[in-house]
């Protein structure tokens, strides 16, 4: 309507029509030019291999070259014969363990950190500091803190009976989840934190002259207002920690006796030490099934009670 | 319900006094305001008053109890926050119901106190609703829901109509005030607007630069301001003040304003003013005071150059010069008024306030 009438008189509408419709097309043009390198760079990065494993999944392979289609024999084989289901397990006490340990941690820090203190800046940076380490440094680091002899924390635990730690079949999953609870609780802490400092301390104050304890302001008010932030730190976290290597790799190897051989370590194993690249393709695909099934549930549990 | 005793409170912020020496006693069912321009320190009376804010020095007590270790909710004080500060994941009923959850009250009375005060407030239509769908007067009255569900001791208003636009602040305004009277809970209300101070309080309390500067009702503080700032605070537009010295005149006295303008004292006001005659002053006067010719009784008339005029409907504003200082009259609509224009204006001497140059304080007619 508009355009219409802003163009009435008939002689000069063609002329301003033709060059808009230029420029328009170039307008789509630029949008397509600044989508598509981003686009193509994503695809061939992750939809390609993506693609690849879940058709790879479902056929033989030889080495390296796929094979005759097998429709879902991969994964029965996997899970029913060749330990998939026990490593399904490991992966989630692994990723259960970290979520429930490193989330209460990391918001209580968080919590902390955002009242007035001394030296507020310091703890800040110095907490964060986990989360900077790589993956490689924090399994040597942890390696040598659990180090039968020399470790320190081996010599508390031998106070407490316990003899050995990341070598020892019941003790090295919860090793290991401890290294991964502190080399993930940053990110919930400076989600968590961000999210603080947006709840108005007005609203904080209301709910203080209302009455409430310093408990229930945290659950009733705070918790529920940085809900949604947390629920992506939870979600980042849970998949993060799924498809973690590195640190198993470097601690323990998926050892001892396979107490720690969880789903992601098995693909490394078999993708890059035993090529048996039907088997790494089909772990690799029930670790995405998982990371999608958990992260659902994530967000339900936590579903936003704003309007 | 509780009466309030404030003595010597101060605070500090920093090193730099925020508030200093208040003394204050409000009486049980007492509206009382607190207003001055912004960073005179009323806010943080109003929160060290709500246990938000610790008292740095003096005391706070109420009904003759100490109470500066008590923490909020043992005051027993409900309080409107500026900003409504209401619970944005919860509903108009949630948020009512909160300070009675936790005062453990049995449910069966919650829902009943709720509806109660969401009837009084015209509320129960929009108890399901959460704050983000409500209109900005809506949220200040379910605020104002939540204070009253617990029947505090005291209500404590943080500039509750500042983010409201002017016809609601109006409508608003007479609400507060009749919920006043109907609860005749003590209250105490923070504004720097002196039309709220005005309509709202039984007594107004004018702070500057963390002092009390004057306590007393609106009229008392309209008609006999102590200072300077007190006179030009209270009062729209606010006191003309000109620089001003007398002069012998044989028996009689002349006023001179800014030696321009030249006033023959008339003689029942000479012995008000002659001990002012070697003193510094200036001359304080409302521009509803400042009469138009043949207005008024015993008044002295001078002639004066309008500079600009301000009609607006019921009455009309008139700039004028008097030597440096510009002054301002309000008359009933006068719509003859225009720039450039020459009127005789009368200066009526009954309503004239002296100030003290040097201290700033005010000699007020007498009523």
């Amino acid at each position: 309507m508009n355009t219409a009438m802003t163009q009435a008189p008939g002689s000069t509408m063609s002329q301003p029509t033709r060059s808009r419709r230029g420029s328009q097309a170039l307008r789509l043009l630029q949008g397509y030019a600044f989508f598509y390198p981003a686009f193509l760079l994503v695809a061939a990065v992750l939809f390609v291999p993506l693609f690849h494993a879940i058709w790879q999944s479902v056929h033989a392979a030889d080495y390296m070259e796929i094979g005759r289609f097998v429709g879902l024999a991969n994964f029965v084989n996997l899970l029913m014969h060749d330990g998939g289901l026990r490593d399904i397990g490991l992966s989630i006490v692994f990723v259960g363990g970290s979520v429930l340990l490193a989330t209460p941690l990391g918001v209580g820090l968080a919590v902390l950190l955002n009242r007035p203190m001394r030296w507020r800046a310091f703890f800040r940076t110095v907490l964060v500091a986990p989360w900077v380490v790589s993956q490689l440094v924090t399994g040597l680091l942890w390696l040598w803190l659990y180090d039968d002899r020399l470790g320190p924390l081996q010599a508390m635990m031998q106070s407490l009976g316990i003899r050995a730690l990341i070598t020892d079949p019941d003790w090295a999953m919860a090793s290991l989840i401890l290294t991964n609870v502190w080399h993930s609780y940053p990110l919930v802490m400076v989600f968590t934190l961000a999210a603080l400092q947006t709840v108005p301390s007005e609203v904080i104050e209301a709910a203080t002259i209302d009455g409430a304890s310093a408990w229930r302001r945290f659950w009733r008010i705070t918790l529920p207002l940085i809900r949604n932030t947390l629920k992506v730190a939870v979600v980042l976290t849970t998949l993060h920690t799924f498809n973690t290597v590195t640190t198993i790799l470097i601690m323990t190897g998926g050892g001892p006796a396979g107490a720690t051989e969880v789903l992601a370590l098995r693909v490394f194993k078999e993708g890059f030490q035993f090529f048996r690249m039907e088997v790494a393709a089909t772990a690799a695909v029930l670790i995405l099934l998982l990371n999608i099934a958990f992260s659902l549930a994530f967000v339900r549990v936590l579903k936003s009670d704003h309007a | 319900m509780a009466s309030i005793s404030l003595k010597n409170l101060g605070k500090s912020f920093n090193g730099s006094d925020v508030v200093k020496d208040v003394d204050l006693d409000i009486a049980e069912g007492e509206f009382i305001v607190l207003v001055g321009p912004s960073g005179c320190g009323k806010s943080t009376t109003l929160r060290m008053l709500a246990g938000l804010e610790s008292a740095g020095s003096g005391e706070i007590s109420f009904d003759g109890t100490p109470v500066n270790d008590w923490t909020p909710k043992e005051r027993n004080v409900a309080m409107v926050f500026q900003s409504y500060a209401l619970y944005p994941h919860m509903t108009v009923e949630a948020n009512m119901r909160f300070p009675l959850e936790q005062s453990k009250m049995p449910r069966e009375d919650v829902a009943a106190t709720v509806r109660g005060a969401a009837e009084m407030l015209n509320l129960t239509q929009l108890l399901g609703r959460k704050p983000k769908t409500l209109s900005g007067g809506q949220r200040q009255r379910v605020a104002m829901g939540r204070a009253i569900v617990r029947r505090p001791a005291v209500f404590l208003f943080d500039e509750p109509l500042s983010n409201l636009d002017a016809a609601l602040r109006t409508q608003m305004r007479m609400e507060i005030r009749k919920l006043h009277d109907k609860l005749q809970t003590t209250t105490v209300y923070v504004t720097h607007d002196q039309v709220e101070a005005m309509t709202l309080a039984d007594r107004v309390v004018v702070m500057d630069k963390g002092r009390v500067i004057q306590v007393g009702t609106p009229m008392e503080i309209y008609e006999r301001p102590a200072t300077r700032f007190v006179a030009s605070f209270i009062g729209s537009p606010p006191m003309n003040f000109v620089p001003a010295r007398l002069e012998a005149a044989g028996n009689s006295l002349v006023l001179w304003l800014h030696d321009s303008v030249r006033l023959p004292v008339p003689p029942a006001h000479v012995p008000r003013l002659l001990p002012w005659r070697n003193r510094g002053f200036q001359i304080g006067v409302r521009p509803e005071h400042l009469l138009q010719q043949g207005q008024g009784q015993g008044v002295v008339e001078f002639d004066t150059v309008l500079c600009a005029v301000e009609v607006t409907g019921s009455n009309t504003q008139a700039l004028f010069a008097i030597g440096a200082t510009q002054a301002c009259a309000v008359w009933q609509a006068d719509w003859s008024a225009r720039p450039g224009q020459t009127r005789t204006l009368a200066m009526n001497f009954e309503r004239l306030y002296i100030v003290d140059e040097a201290s700033g304080l005010i000699d007020a007619p007498a009523a």
